[in-house]
């Protein structure tokens, strides 16, 4: 019942904006001027099969048939486009103008943040099993203000990485062929099965407990709540790392062609230790 | 299809032969649910792996390869009670390695029937401990590959 509801409110928003013309011919204005006048056309309502045409731009286009009132022919406007052989079909016409839409309103403006926690230079910890780990949370907030078309849903976080040693590039899917990044370059960081932090939306996003938003009730949203909430484990799988890695969470207004917000913040994990 | 199963107090893992392919089943076999820790983190990744063993009892295991972690937490999935999990591992898909106590010669393996289950384990850690994450070591029973085995890895680590 809601799917029909919704098909019916659809199908009228469209014939709203259908316009139906019919130019006035000349024989309605005396004998002298255009063939056809059209600053004066009479709006029609819609219909179909009547020799009136549908157009969004209200224009009636040369050399068209168009039906008079007093049953005279029309005059064209330019020659008439000889009929087709039978069993050859004229090209489609060319698809109207889609409706220009209005540009985005929304935006996006961060409140606090981006914040890693620690920040500065981590040193990683060696593990019984012989790897290398550090730990730190990622967070930021967006504003929410809807009289001012600030809408969190329009502000993302992604974090950033980058290896100080070519030797250092991350060993997982994520980074592969291994020749396709360099050290000392930044790279938006993902893991092995292709998600990122801090994307509400896409085949990059998820909403799990280390990388999700939430509203300021601490509820889970991830597709417009405000706070964002990470955290990184980075590990050196084989503990043989002697660079750092490091990292930034930059702020963007996905709205407005990605535009950075604010100052990214910075995080190091040195695996020399 | 060679099937085996081996009961524990809180999983049951099944395993399974399939088109070259692992099936690996998890059974939760409570009355409560179970978290297990998704398999791409670094406290998942080395959860599964399986043990092969010839005639003679000489034994292998097939374990993941180490690999790092750029982005990294622990998270982890719910089992309800006796909801069952299939994960279908591909040993051939460049994540595996063979590691033996002594040489291993796949070419001569692919000679001989072999025995082979599964193995789940999961460590005690902070995380694990937080997050009410199983932790322990279930095996399932044995199963027979018989020639040619095309879940093996081409080679040892």
């Amino acid at each position: 019942m809601r799917a029909s509801l919704t098909h019916q409110r659809s199908t009228t928003a469209i014939h709203r904006h259908e316009i139906i013309v019919r130019a006035l011919p000349r024989a309605a204005r005396g004998a002298r001027g255009p063939a056809w006048d059209f600053a004066r056309v009479s709006v029609l309502p819609p219909s179909r099969g009547d020799g009136t045409k549908s157009s969004d731009s209200a224009m009636v286009e040369p050399g068209e048939d168009v039906s008079q009132s007093d049953g005279a022919p029309a005059e064209p406007m330019t020659p008439p486009t000889p009929a087709p052989a039978p069993g050859v079909f004229p090209p489609n016409p060319p698809p109207p103008p889609a409706p220009a839409k209005p540009a985005s309103t929304k935006k996006a403006k961060l409140k606090s943040g981006p914040t890693y926690t620690p920040s500065g230079t981590i040193k990683a910890t060696k593990q019984s099993d012989g790897s290398k780990t550090a730990t730190f949370t990622l967070g930021a907030e967006f504003e929410n203000d809807p009289a001012h078309d600030v809408d969190p849903a329009a502000g993302e976080v992604r974090q950033f990485i980058q290896w100080t040693k070519e030797e250092d590039i991350p060993n997982h899917a994520g980074f592969r062929p291994k020749t396709d990044y360099k050290a000392n370059t930044w790279y938006e960081d993902r893991d092995s099965v292709g998600k990122r932090y801090g994307r509400r939306t896409g085949p990059y996003a998820e909403c799990v407990s280390v990388n999700h938003y939430e509203d300021k009730a601490g509820n889970q949203n991830c597709a417009s709540g405000e706070v964002f909430v990470g955290r990184d484990d980075p590990t050196d799988g084989s503990g043989a790392k002697t660079g750092k890695w490091l990292f930034e969470l930059r702020a963007f207004d996905v709205a407005n062609g990605d535009a950075s917000l604010g100052t990214p913040a910075s995080v190091a994990v040195d695996w020399n230790v | 299809m060679p099937v085996g199963a081996h009961e524990s107090t809180a999983l049951k893992l099944e395993l399974a032969l399939r088109s070259g392919r692992l099936a690996v089943t998890i059974v939760n076999a409570t009355g409560g649910e179970q978290r297990l820790w998704d398999w791409h983190n670094s406290w998942g990744w080395y959860a599964l792996a399986a043990q092969a063993r010839e005639r003679t009892g000489r034994s292998f295991e097939i374990k993941r390869e180490l690999r790092d972690w750029s982005k990294n937490g622990p998270t982890a999935f719910v089992l309800s009670p006796g909801e069952r999990h299939e994960v279908l591992l591909d040993l051939r898909d460049g994540s595996w390695e063979i590691v033996a106590a002594e040489s291993v010669d796949v070419v001569h393996l692919q000679d001989q029937p072999l025995e082979l289950r599964a193995r789940l384990r999961i460590e005690p850690t902070p995380e694990a401990e937080r997050l009410g994450v199983f932790t322990g070591t279930v095996f399932s029973d044995w199963i027979v590959s018989t020639p040619p085995h095309d879940w093996l890895p081409a080679s040892t680590s």
